[in-house]
C-alpha cells in the first residue's frame, strides 16, 4: 500500500518523518528530518542592529514575539543598555501573554487533542471534535481567551501578532491607567479560563488512557529551562539552568557563559544539528546519565525549576513534581498547563504592581559590541548571539531556537513511539497518529529550526525493503 | 457593509511580499488595510466580525486567479491549523465575513526584500480587481 500526498509548500522541502521496518515489520530505526535553508543568519549580516528585533521576529509566523524579545536582549547586553524596571515588566507582560496564547493553541487546536479525544477517527481528530465532546461553550471561551492574550500583545507591542515595541535598552511605549485596566481584567478572566483547562485535562490524567500514552516514551535526559533568582520558572529572563536527570545541578549560566555549554552534533542525514551538552558529551541517541542529550519546553522548565512564580501555578507544580523528575515525553502537556495558569497569573501580578505605567522605560544605548539574548520560547530555549561593529552593523548573527534544542530528543522519542505501535508491519492512521502525537508533545516549530522562514508540514514515510509502504502528510 | 482586505506574505521571502504591499497601497488609498505575516489561525481570527474580506497572497505558478477557500492551504506551520479549517471553526461561535482570496503568480520564493519586476508588474491590475470588488459590494 502506497499513500501519497504532494505537500503544498511556500519552499521547497518539508519536515520528514521516516520510519524503516525490518524483515518482521517491526521498527528498525526512526528519524525526523528538517530541510534547512541556510543563509538567514548571513541575511542579517550589514545589518542596523535595532533593525534585528524586527527581522528575527519574522523568521516564521509562530514564535515572533520570542525572536523579538530574544534579539532586545542581545541587544540590551550589546550596547550595555540595561532596561529600567518599568520596561523589563513590560516586557515580561508581553512575553507572558505570548506564552498564554501559544500554549493556549497547541493545547486546544494542535497536540492537545490527541490527549483530550484520544484515537477518534481522523475526521473528528481537530477542535470541531473537541467542540462536540465537550460542547459549544468551551469553544467560545478557547476563542474569547485566546483573543484576550493575543489584545495584550497588541496593546504592548504596539502590533498584532508581530510586535515592534522592544528596543535596546527597553520598550518604546508604555501603557496608561486604562489600558492597565483592561489589561488586568483579561488577565484575571485568563487565570478562570486556565484553571478551566486544568480540571478539563486533569479528568484526562486520572484516565487509562493517560498511563498509555505516558508509557509511549519515557526518555531520562538533561534538561535545560530559564530559572530566577529563587530558582522559579521565567520565560523572560533568568539564569539556564541546567539539571541531570536525577534533578542535579549541572550548571546555572548567565547569557554570557550559555555557549560553553552546548556543543553541536552532526549527521549526514540532517540538516538540522544536534546540540548537547559539552561536559557530557555525545554518545549517540541514548538517553542517561552519560549522554549529553538534553531537552528544552514546559517539561524542561518545570523540571530544573524548584517552583512557580504564581499561586495556583506552584500548588500546581508541587503536585505534578512531587519532588521528582519527571520524564515521560507526554507529561509535556502536563507541564503546558501548569504554565499557561502561570502565564495569566504572572500577567495579573505584572499588571497589578504600581511601576508597571511608570514612563521611565528606555536606558539609552552606548557603543556597540557582542550580546547574547536568552528567552524561554513555548518550545524551550532560544539564543540569539550577535556581533555589532563600531557602526552598530551586524558583523555576526547566530540563532539557537528551541526546536533544535530538542532535536536530539525528539527523533528518539518518535523512534521510541514508533516501535512501541508499528508492529509485525501494521500500520494504519491511528498508529501513525500516535507516532504523530509523540513528535507533537514538543510542539515543534520546523520553520524556526530549519530558519526556512516559511512553513513546513510534515511527511511520515513508512519504508520496508527500500520501498515506501505508506506515506501521510500531517494534517492541519 | 465592514469589509477588511488583508495582504499575507513575509517581507523577508521576496515576491512572497507582493501581498503586503497590495495591502499598504490599498491603505495609502483610505481602504481599511491590514498587513499579516500569519497565515491560519491568525489570519482567520484577523478577519473575524467583518461581513466582507479580501485576502491577498502569492501562489506558485502564474497570473492573478481567485484561490477558493478550501484550496487555501499554504499557510500550513506545524504549529497552525489551515485556513479553511480555522474559517470553520470560527464561523461557529462568531460571524465570519465572506472572503475572496486573490493570488498573484510568483515564479520563486527566497530570500531577500524585493519584488521582482514581473510580480511589481502585476501589482497595478491585482489593485485594480480589489477596488471592483469592493466597489460591488459597495464598501469603498
Amino acid at each position: 500500500m502506497k499513500v501519497s500526498i504532494n505537500p503544498i509548500t511556500r519552499l521547497e522541502g518539508h519536515g520528514r518523518i521516516d520510519i524503516l521496518l525490518d524483515n518482521n515489520g517491526n521498527v528498525s530505526k526512526a528519524y525526523m528530518i528538517v530541510p534547512e535553508l541556510r543563509g538567514f543568519e548571513k541575511f542579517c549580516v550589514g545589518r542596523k542592529a535595532e533593525d534585528m528585533p524586527i527581522i528575527t521576529a519574522r523568521i516564521c509566523g509562530v514564535c515572533p514575539e520570542a525572536h523579538h524579545m530574544a534579539a532586545a536582549k542581545a541587544l540590551d547586553m550589546a550596547f550595555d543598555a540595561d532596561p529600567p524596571k518599568t520596561a523589563k515588566m513590560l516586557r515580561e507582560l508581553l512575553y507572558n501573554a505570548y506564552m498564554f496564547y501559544d500554549h493556549c493553541l497547541h493545547l486546544y487546536y494542535l497536540g492537545g487533542i490527541d490527549v483530550l479525544l484520544g484515537d477518534v477517527p481522523k475526521e473528528e481528530r481537530n477542535v470541531i471534535g473537541l467542540i462536540k465532546k465537550f460542547g459549544v461553550a468551551l469553544g467560545k471561551e478557547i476563542i474569547q481567551h485566546r483573543r484576550y492574550a493575543m489584545e495584550i500583545v497588541k496593546m504592548l507591542g504596539g502590533r498584532e501578532i508581530h510586535p515592534v515595541a522592544a528596543v535596546a535598552g527597553g520598550v518604546s511605549k508604555g501603557i496608561d491607567e486604562k489600558e492597565r485596566e483592561e489589561i488586568e481584567a483579561r488577565a484575571k478572566s485568563c487565570i478562570e479560563f486556565a484553571r478551566k483547562s486544568m480540571d478539563l485535562f486533569k479528568e484526562v490524567f486520572s484516565g487509562n488512557r493517560w498511563n498509555e500514552l505516558l508509557g509511549l516514551d519515557s526518555i531520562k535526559t538533561y534538561y535545560m529551562g530559564l530559572v530566577d533568582e529563587k530558582n522559579r520558572v521565567n520565560y523572560y529572563d533568568g539564569k539556564v539552568r541546567i539539571v541531570s536527570p536525577k534533578g542535579k545541578e549541572i550548571a546555572k549560566a548567565s547569557n554570557k557563559d550559555i555557549l560553553k555549554y552546548i556543543e553541536e552534533h552532526v549527521e549526514d542525514w540532517s540538516y538540522v544539528k544536534f546540540p548537547y551538552l559539552k561536559q557530557i558529551g555525545w554518545k549517540g541517541f541514548v538517553d542517561g546519565e552519560d549522554s549529553g542529550i538534553y531537552r528544552v519546553g514546559p517539561l524542561a522548565r518545570i523540571n530544573v525549576a524548584d517552583g512557580m512564580n504564581s499561586r495556583a501555578a506552584q500548588k500546581e507544580f508541587e503536585e505534578f513534581r512531587n519532588g521528582n523528575i519527571v520524564h515521560e515525553t507526554f507529561a509535556y502537556y502536563h507541564a503546558r498547563l501548569i504554565e499557561m495558569l502561570n502565564a495569566a497569573e504572572r500577567m495579573y501580578d505584572l499588571v497589578r504592581d504600581d511601576a508597571i505605567t511608570g514612563d521611565d522605560i528606555r536606558t539609552m544605548p552606548s557603543e556597540p559590541g557582542e550580546g547574547i539574548g536568552i528567552v524561554e520560547a513555548a518550545r524551550g530555549v532560544l539564543i540569539h548571539h550577535y556581533k555589532l561593529d563600531s557602526h552598530g552593523m551586524v558583523e555576526m548573527a547566530n540563532l539557537i531556537v528551541a526546536t533544535t534544542n530538542n532535536n536530539a530528543a525528539i527523533n528518539m522519542s518518535v523512534a521510541n513511539a514508533a516501535s512501541k505501535v508499528i508492529k509485525k508491519g501494521k500500520v494504519d492512521d491511528v498508529i501513525l497518529n500516535r507516532v504523530e502525537a509523540a513528535f507533537r508533545c514538543y510542539d515543534p516549530c520546523l520553520a524556526c529550526a530549519s530558519h526556512a522562514l516559511g512553513h513546513s508540514p510534515l511527511i511520515i514515510s513508512i519504508y520496508q525493503d527500500g520501498k515506501i509502504i505508506k506515506k501521510v502528510k500531517r494534517d492541519a | 457593509m465592514r469589509s477588511i482586505i488583508v495582504g499575507v506574505g513575509n517581507p523577508l521571502l521576496g515576491d512572497d511580499a507582493v501581498g503586503l504591499e497590495v495591502a499598504r497601497m490599498l491603505k495609502e488609498k483610505g481602504y481599511d488595510a491590514k498587513e499579516a505575516i500569519a497565515g491560519g489561525i491568525e489570519l482567520a481570527e484577523m478577519i473575524a466580525g467583518y461581513d466582507f474580506a479580501i485576502i491577498i497572497d502569492a501562489f506558485h505558478g502564474i497570473g492573478i486567479k481567485e484561490i477558493d477557500i478550501e484550496e487555501y492551504n499554504e499557510s500550513v506551520a506545524n504549529h497552525d491549523i489551515s485556513f479553511p479549517s480555522a474559517y470553520k471553526i470560527l464561523a461557529r461561535y462568531t460571524k465570519m465575513p465572506e472572503v475572496k482570496i486573490i493570488g498573484i503568480g510568483v515564479k520563486k520564493i527566497e530570500v531577500g526584500e524585493q519584488l521582482s519586476s514581473q510580480v511589481e508588474m502585476a501589482i497595478p491590475a491585482v489593485i485594480e480587481i480589489v477596488e471592483k470588488l469592493m466597489e460591488e459590494k459597495n464598501v469603498a
